[in-house]
């Protein structure tokens, strides 16, 4: 089945980590083929940060109030989705999951909207979370939804490229490379110039990823940090690069000796495909 | 669930029976005001859950997640405990909030450990990992302990305890024993022990009055920031229900704006970390990079300042949402550079 940017789906609960109580669905921001993007949604209001859409439930024919957080986009495979539910196995669900195009137009550009716009004057224009105090029960919360997400991509990616018969240095190297890419939570903090350094330091000038949907887009790191993230990233690509050479695939090499990260992601799905296809 | 979310009244009165055995397994002398579960009350609570389920279409989102029996169970027991606690006599809430809330939220220096998943255990942090066995002393014979070797504070006319004395007093208790002691015990022991209010005594019926920005006088939200909302308590005396604004606008926005434009960078620093990081008034100075005095003098000139302001009690959230974005916006360029 096609998955429509906007769309709300349930994910493959046996990725999420398995002593998480949290109930999560996941919200569609892109798709390609067994390529997907999705960010969480998660259904405690209270823990919605200022960074998050909240859907209330008046908003759409589901009816529930959800909360995006949209900070959290992240490259997922196709398998991260429920099994059932691509198959079209469960009809009470999808019918029940499909929105109008306008719904799902009007959920995503508010979504990038939360995401974009942090001024004063925007603030009331579209639903969104509060500013959580850092050491309160809800941004824990928030913090914890997070990180289980974080987990959730990276378990989904493990299973399915092994799955795809790719060797383990390969699998291991994208893994570590995916899971440096994934976002933890943390506060909209500031530091400020002159700050007495009896204070803790929070985690560096992490404004929370204000403006960059994912730090796997995000530009702006220094040359040497870009060179230590690189190194799995090479090492997996040269491995790849390598097996496509021995099988006879040189044009598929080149293009994946060339690709972004997150176009290295989708052609991978396209040129490993899962042994059961 | 599906029932439920299907609208059937079935699944309605299925649920609510689910819900009474779960909420009679809560101590009814802690959790009800004459420390018994009547039908009424359990009446009540369960309508507010499904009240709640169905305006938040919690119903739909789990029928629909596929998360499986167990989570759904665990979110419906979370919702169960909200709603029992919320009805609960405010003596335990407070009991709540500055105690087993209080333990929690200090992971650096307190853990807990289950086990089978049902019994519950606390002990030090700095256990974790290590051979520590299990307490089997009973409850009479940890409160002699206790009783004999620390110096109690007494919570004399329901006057909360400082937090961080309390803390230490946490730490001591299990210092102490040197093993994992059963949690009921250590709530039980330390509320005999401290004399904190019993539950229907009516002495957290008044609103809070403490002016101690690390102590909790009572119960409240502990999600919202109350350092923001401490600022407005003499605004909203000064200005007795009768008098307040009726129709209240938007003009409060601007009204801001102009105050915080008053604000060097130090002080509107100290506000962000005050107000909107919700830190005490020394740790909000200091990460501005300003002295303890500059926080407190900034603190003052801005409740005095907030005065200017038309506002309802019931737009405070806006107001610290505007207020942060205010500060945020006008903080980041300075705190990048």
């Amino acid at each position: 089945m096609k998955l429509n940017p906007g769309s709300i789906v349930p994910i493959n609960y046996n990725l999420w980590p398995k002593a998480s109580d949290c109930v999560v669905m996941a919200m569609v921001t892109g798709s390609e083929g067994n390529w997907l993007s999705l960010c969480p949604v998660h259904f405690e209001p209270e823990a919605a940060g200022f960074m998050d859409y909240v859907v209330t439930p008046e908003m759409t024919p589901l009816k529930m109030l959800m909360v995006v957080m949209s900070e959290q986009i992240q490259p997922v495979p196709l398998t991260a989705i429920d099994a059932n539910f691509i198959a079209g196995k469960d009809p009470a669900r999808l019918a029940a999951l499909a929105l109008p195009d306008s719904v799902r137009e009007g959920l995503l550009r508010d979504m990038y909207f939360v995401l974009s716009h942090t001024k004063p004057q925007d603030v009331f224009k579209v639903s969104r979370g509060a500013f959580l105090p850092p050491r309160s029960s809800a941004f824990k919360l928030s913090q914890k939804l997070a990180n289980d997400w974080n987990r959730f991509v990276v378990s989904a990616w493990q299973k399915d490229l092994a799955a795809r018969g790719l060797n383990d240095r390969a699998v291991s190297s994208l893994v570590a490379e995916i899971e440096r890419n994934t976002n933890s939570r943390t506060a909209l903090s500031l530091e400020m110039p002159g700050a007495s350094d009896k204070v803790t330091p929070r985690r560096s000038k992490n404004l929370g990823g204000l403006g960059s949907s994912s730090a796997m887009c995000s530009p702006g790191r220094s040359s040497d940090e870009l060179q230590s993230h690189q190194q799995p990233l090479e090492t997996a690509r040269q491995t790849l690069v390598d097996l496509l050479v021995v099988n006879g695939r040189p044009a598929e090499a080149a293009r994946l000796a060339d690709a972004t990260f997150s176009e290295f992601l989708k052609l991978i799905l396209q040129f490993f495909p899962l042994k059961s296809e | 669930m599906k029932l439920v979310h299907e609208q059937d009244q079935l699944g309605i009165a299925m649920l609510r029976d689910k819900i009474a055995p779960r909420v009679r397994r809560y101590p009814p002398e802690e959790y009800t005001f004459d420390g018994v579960w009547r039908d009424d009350d359990i009446e009540q609570i369960a309508n507010s859950i499904i009240e709640v389920l169905l305006r938040r279409g919690l119903d739909r989102a789990w029928y629909l997640s596929g998360a499986g029996d167990k989570r759904i169970s665990s979110n419906l027991n979370q919702l169960i405990f909200n709603a029992v606690l919320k009805n609960a006599p405010p003596e335990h809430q407070a009991f709540y909030s500055q105690v087993v809330d209080h333990f929690r939220r200090h992971r650096e220096r307190f853990a807990k450990k289950t086990l089978n998943n049902r019994t519950y255990y606390m002990g030090l942090a700095a256990w974790k990992g290590t051979a520590r066995g299990d307490c089997s002393k009973d409850r009479k014979e940890l409160y002699n302990i206790w009783y004999r070797q620390i110096k109690w504070p007494i919570m004399a006319d329901g006057k909360s305890i400082k937090a961080h004395v309390r803390r230490e007093l946490f730490y001591l208790m299990l210092d102490i024993i040197d093993e994992w002691v059963l949690d009921a015990d250590f709530y039980h022991n330390f509320r005999v022990l401290v004399h904190f209010p019993k539950p229907g005594s009516g002495y957290f019926d008044a609103p809070p009055s403490g002016s101690d920005d690390d102590d909790e006088s009572g119960p409240q939200n502990a999600n919202q920031p109350r350092n923001f909302y401490k600022l407005f308590k003499k605004y909203f005396q000064s200005r007795p229900a009768q008098h307040r604004i009726q129709n209240p606008d938007d003009s409060w926005s601007s009204c801001l704006e102009e105050i915080i434009k008053n604000y060097n960078t130090g002080a509107r620093g100290f506000l962000y970390y005050f107000c909107i990081e919700d830190q005490n008034q020394t740790i909000s100075a200091r990460k501005a990079g300003r002295s303890v005095g500059f926080g407190c003098e900034t603190r003052k000139r801005f409740i005095n300042d907030l005065m200017k302001l038309q506002i309802d009690i019931k737009q405070l959230p806006d107001v610290h949402k505007y207020l942060a974005a205010l500060l945020f916006n006008s903080l980041k360029p300075e705190a990048e550079a």
